[in-house]
């Protein structure tokens, strides 16, 4: 049997499960990174846009999803395994509001997302997804919140975080950034999170290039070209 | 990172050490090594041309077609393995009815690309063995022009302005990019696919091959169909005499 936790998930003698680590491998399939950082008032996350090909439709790529009138997600990794779960969390979530009356809360549906994933862990039926999920929203109760889940199926409340390809470098600049919480400035989140996405991929990143959402009180949106503008050029000034 | 998935490719339930599926990927090969299809969006329409192979001169024309209308207004074209594509074109059709049922109005070409697109994703999860087939699904409507979407074996779903797949397809895209395909109208459209398809054969591996066409524009009124044969033959017969005479500028 030597060799064969490689194939399904089961232990390696060494108490280790390989086909997760894989997982998280094919996480960097696309090449991208991703950061989100909460504030006092709004949660943000940013991520590179990369298209693959000139001529697909710009608009039809893209990491950030929407997944009820109070929740966005950005998942990366591999693409259809990444939509798939996208989907299943807005069936989630209006499910919920249906059998509940109010909208699903995000630590929730977090919890949920990482309970499927440790389920594609344990069982041979169907392998892990090779994708990583943020979400972020206002709660009504808790403010801003951003949470984590991986494909092992550990998911947590975070203040800022990175992941993909780059996610080394970028925890390193948010770490910097957010020391304590006394010291938080009147730094917008979105500026930091950009920030952390341009100090790890090392070159200057154009409006094009990345995509913000942001989720405050009242709405979900992701900015326009001209709003990521303004977040660069002041990041620019200030160094 | 090795190419060769030795021990990790037996499943699409199984990850590489890389984190790659390679039941996935030899999937996308069958899509790759089959004949070559181009679909394009032109000024007011959107045209796909297949390149079939004839295995056998006791076919009956137009046997094994390879584009289907999935309801009146969106057409698919399938490539790669054929009873894939084929059961792929059904589960379409299969959508799109219920669709009718339910909302009583056709179904959006994006919606159906997105439920094919998941359809196939859920058959890399190592249930069962990943479709050695995509699709390209066209349409086109007054509100929103020209609208082109492929699915691959992977279930990665894009929209698309032009694109190729198959044998010939990095041939062919770069003969698309060479074109201004914003400005070409429905018969330029249709000449010109012609003669990107003839133009990346291989005259001496691709014999008995035989053009298929579809369309849907303005011309048709968002009605997908299969290009009439006079129209099909005059564009090879116009595209053979344009390559004679790029061949004789050479």
């Amino acid at each position: 049997m030597a060799g064969f936790d490689r194939h399904i998930t089961i232990f390696s003698p060494e108490g280790r499960v390989y086909q997760v680590e894989y997982a998280f491998k094919a996480i960097n399939t696309t090449n991208l990174t991703a950061v989100a950082v909460k504030g006092d008032d709004v949660a943000v996350i940013a991520v590179q846009k990369r298209v693959p090909d000139s001529l697909i439709v710009r608009d039809s790529v893209t990491s950030i999803f929407r997944i009820s009138q109070t929740v966005a997600c950005c998942a990366i990794g591999i693409v259809p395994d990444a939509r798939f779960q996208v989907k299943r969390a807005q069936s989630e979530a209006a499910n919920f509001k249906y059998k509940h009356g109010y909208d699903m809360p995000v630590d929730l549906l977090a919890k949920k997302m990482a309970d499927l994933n440790q389920y594609y862990t344990q069982n041979a039926e169907m392998r892990c997804l090779g994708v990583g999920l943020l979400f972020v929203a206002f709660d009504d109760e808790r403010g801003p919140e951003v949470y984590r889940v991986d494909p092992a199926g550990y998911f947590r409340g975070m203040r800022g975080v990175a992941m993909g390809v780059k996610q080394g470098p970028a925890t390193v600049c948010l770490e910097k950034k957010i020391k304590k919480r006394a010291q938080w400035d009147s730094t917008h989140p979105a500026e930091l999170a950009i920030e952390a996405l341009q100090t790890s991929l090392g070159i200057d990143v154009r409006a094009n290039d990345v995509e913000v959402v942001v989720v405050d009180k009242t709405s979900v949106r992701t900015l326009n070209n001209e709003e990521v503008e303004q977040y660069l050029t002041l990041i620019a000034t200030r160094d | 990172m090795s190419s060769i998935g030795t021990g990790y490719d037996l499943a699409a339930s199984t990850f590489s050490p890389d984190g790659r599926i390679f039941q996935v990927e030899y999937a996308q090969k069958a899509v790759d090594n089959a004949g070559t299809m181009i679909a394009i969006r032109g000024k007011n329409g959107i045209v796909m041309v297949a390149d079939k192979v004839i295995s056998s001169k006791l076919y009956t024309d137009n046997a094994n077609p390879r584009m289907f209308n999935v309801n009146d207004n969106v057409g698919v074209g399938v490539a790669g393995n054929y009873p894939d594509g084929f059961s792929l074109k059904n589960y379409a059709y299969g959508e799109a009815m219920k669709w009718l049922k339910d909302y009583r109005e056709p179904m959006p070409v994006q919606n159906i690309s997105n439920a094919v697109a998941e359809y196939i994703h859920i058959h890399t999860l190592g249930i069962s063995r990943p479709f050695g087939a995509g699709a390209f699904f066209v349409a086109w409507n007054k509100q929103s022009g020209g609208r082109l979407f492929l699915v691959e074996p992977s279930g990665l779903n894009y929209e698309y302005k032009a694109w190729a797949v198959g044998k010939h397809r990095q041939a062919a895209k770069a003969e698309i990019e060479k074109l201004k395909i914003d400005e070409l109208d429905m018969q330029q459209l249709v000449k010109e696919a012609a003669r990107i398809i003839m133009a990346v054969r291989d005259e001496s591996k691709d014999k008995n091959v035989q053009i298929e066409m579809g369309w849907v524009g303005e011309h048709t009124n968002g009605k997908y169909e299969e290009v009439p044969e006079d129209v099909v033959t005059a564009a090879e017969e116009w595209a053979t005499a344009k390559l004679d005479e790029d061949d004789m500028e050479d």
